[in-house]
């Protein structure tokens, strides 16, 4: 009896990083479910913010990632010829392997992010330092509206939908799958990063900006919008990965 | 005794639907042929898991699916109709990547094989030309040292040289009688030559299985000038060209003068049974009717002549 | 042992490659008892399908040209000299017949065929 393996965790990793998302197929499919995931990511910082839950943002990274996994896994569901399809393991194993290595890529999109943010904090306080003359790094938490003139939340709010947006169509366009996956836990982290670093350098308090937020009308459009197109792609998605783990029997 | 058994595997895709039943002899080369879009790449497809299947039974080696995934994906490769994998990659990451996903992958058989196609390693394969394709996807599923074979169209746009290389690559391969191998083609010299079985699909049935050499004795093409009543109702299928007729019979008695009789070749067969059209406009429609109707069945003069 | 093959002739493979390999035990090119190649070796050397190689094997096998030993293989037999002269004669005598017809249907003298065989056998 020979003995036939299986590939290794590795070789599955591998697979994922290589495999052209459009080879997997339908091109509709890819953008539905990044923005399954984006928009599901910004409605959760919308919810939050109109209820002010301050605790709240830091469980968010996670919550979205469990989203981010469904979405994953339905995108390897595609019905086209395909290496990562054809790869001789078990459904269960493959779903398996998947988890671990989306842990993996988690804590590898975790250190890109803090890198991120590092960055985009430095660069902040420049144009800032530039445009006022004086290098903020502390500020007392008031209540006063800060320097920005984006401290108007109808402001914040367009930058925030803008980066969320940009974000998308960047990502539906990346091929390499992994790549793409990781990259699409970046665009909420950073609007978050930009919320908390924005409030850090500017001394408005996050509570304040978040129920500043709350109160806007066009956050509650932006926040219906979001939900139920993120809604709907995470229910198609959903039925469709439901469908795919019914194993064939022929 | 089959390397693939299929039993009433069904398909519907609105306008097109399959229900093929066929059995795949091991140890043989077995061709598969049919009009574009008679179902053959959704067969191969279907077989591979790659599409799915309302309902039916495959056993792959006398073993079905559910329980055997892993053996059975390590020892059922295909050519599909186009690349299954990232064409943007170079041949060189493919390799690797084929490497980690097929632990037996042959390294040493891909080198080989590399080198007798001259594909370079270092281009990536989208750069490649349709035929060079082709055989880059015929090397990768080789070097997964498979049992079961299964090619969709592998020499299309191949040129004459190499689609020699490729047909003695699939004899290579049928050296171990163990192997299996399944081959959809319009290149039908190439089935006439190495096939040992033909199997014919129509509107996603299977109308044929049968052993080459014997459906060809059991057929006979005669060319003759004027259509006499006895070919008329002897026929299996008619052609008309500028110079007379020729029409293929299962009579193998029909002789006379003036008639020329030979057995025909798979590409005639083909072409006086599967064709729907009228070859020449000049009178009326010849219509060829469906071939499982006519093998074996005595046509009762189904042609409006 | 050397086959070659007309795709274009109209005869089934198997038949053509009958022909040469009986031709050459016929004329001893091929001596009783030496090894042929396997049926999938065949097959692959002359790029024909397994069955057909081994339907020309099964024929001469069943003709008395050929003999296989269960895993060790196909090997030329021994053939009776009357086996063999009376396939050597039965072409020729098949040949000439079709001689004789064409004679008759474009009304060659008889005379002059004896004529033309002299010619032809003595040079």
């Amino acid at each position: 009896m020979k003995n036939i393996k299986s590939p290794t965790l590795w070789g599955y990793i591998r697979c994922c990083f290589t495999e052209n998302a459009y080879n997997q197929g339908n091109r509709s499919y890819v953008l539905q479910d990044n923005c399954a995931a984006i928009f599901s990511g910004m409605f959760y910082i919308f919810l939050v913010g109109s209820f002010g839950q301050e605790a709240m943002p830091l469980l968010m990274p996670f919550l979205w990632i469990m989203v981010m996994a469904l979405s994953i896994m339905i995108l390897q569901i595609q019905r086209k010829p395909s290496l990562y399809n054809l790869m001789p393991m078990r459904t269960g194993k493959k779903m398996v392997y998947f988890f671990i290595s989306l842990l993996f890529m988690t804590v590898v999109a975790s250190v890109i992010i803090a890198a991120v943010m590092i960055v985009f904090a430095i660069i902040l306080a420049i144009i800032l330092a530039i445009a006022t003359g004086q290098w903020i790094l502390v500020a007392e938490e008031t209540a006063a509206s800060g320097i920005f003139p984006c401290a108007e939340s109808y402001g914040l709010v367009i930058f925030i939908a803008l980066i969320a947006l940009g974000s998308v169509l960047i990502i539906a366009f990346i091929k390499r799958r992994l790549l793409r996956d990781t990259l699409m836990f970046l665009p909420p982290l950073v609007i978050f990063a930009a919320l908390e670093i924005f409030t850090d350098l500017t001394g408005v308090s996050r509570r304040l900006l978040y129920v500043e937020l709350g109160a806007s009308p066009f956050c509650w459009i932006l926040l219906t919008v979001t939900g139920v197109v993120g809604g709907i792609c995470i229910i198609a998605g959903i039925v469709r990965f439901v469908l795919y783990l019914r194993t064939k029997d022929y | 005794m089959y390397g693939l058994e299929i039993q009433n595997l069904a398909v519907d895709f609105g306008k097109f639907k399959m229900n093929a039943t066929v059995n795949i002899r091991r140890g043989c080369i077995t061709g598969l042929i049919g009009r574009n879009g008679a179902g053959k790449s959704t067969l191969i497809k279907t077989i591979m898991r790659q599409q799915d299947a309302l309902s039916g039974k495959i056993l792959y080696d006398g073993k079905p699916f559910k329980g055997n995934e892993v053996e059975i994906l390590n020892k059922i490769a295909c050519v599909f109709d186009i690349p299954h994998f990232n064409t943007q990659l170079k041949p060189k990451s493919l390799f690797k990547l084929c490497k980690s996903i097929y632990p037996q992958f042959d390294a040493e058989l891909y080198e080989r094989l590399m080198k007798k196609f001259n594909l370079p390693s270092d281009v990536r394969v989208n750069k490649f030309s349709f035929g060079m394709q082709r055989k880059y996807c015929l090397i990768l599923a080789l070097c997964q040292k498979p049992d079961i074979l299964l090619l969709d169209e592998p020499t299309s746009g191949v040129d004459p040289y190499d689609r020699n290389n490729v047909v003695e690559l699939i004899q290579e391969f049928m050296m171990d009688e163990s192997h299996t191998v399944l081959f959809s083609t319009h290149i039908t010299e190439d089935l006439d030559r190495i096939a040992d079985y033909i199997v014919i699909m129509q509107d996603g049935v299977i109308t044929l299985d049968e052993e080459k050499e014997s459906i060809c004795e059991n057929y006979r093409l005669i060319q003759c000038a004027e259509l006499t009543d006895e070919l008329k109702k002897e026929a299996v299928g008619i052609q008309k060209s500028m110079f007379g007729y020729t029409v293929l019979t299962k009579n193998k008695q029909i002789s006379g003068e003036g008639l020329q009789v030979k057995v025909p070749t798979v590409e005639e067969l083909f072409v006086h049974t599967l064709g729907n059209e009228v070859s020449d406009s000049a009178n009326g429609r010849y219509m060829n009717g469906s071939f499982g109707a006519n093998f074996g069945a005595d046509s009762d003069d189904p042609f409006n002549l | 042992m050397h086959i070659a093959l007309n795709y274009r002739s109209g005869q089934p493979i198997y038949e053509q490659i009958e022909y040469q390999i009986r031709s050459q035990i016929l004329c001893g090119a091929l001596k009783a008892g030496e090894p042929l190649p396997s049926i999938r070796a065949l097959a692959k050397g002359l790029q024909v399908g397994i069955i057909t190689a081994k339907r020309a094997y099964d024929d001469l096998c069943a003709e008395g040209f050929l003999y296989s030993v269960k895993g060790k293989g196909i090997f030329v037999a021994e053939v009776e000299k009357d086996v063999m002269n009376a396939y050597k004669t039965e072409k020729i005598v098949n040949m000439l017949k079709e001689i004789k017809v064409y004679a008759e249907e474009h009304g060659v003298d008889f005379k002059l065929l004896e004529e033309l065989c002299k010619q032809i056998l003595g040079e």
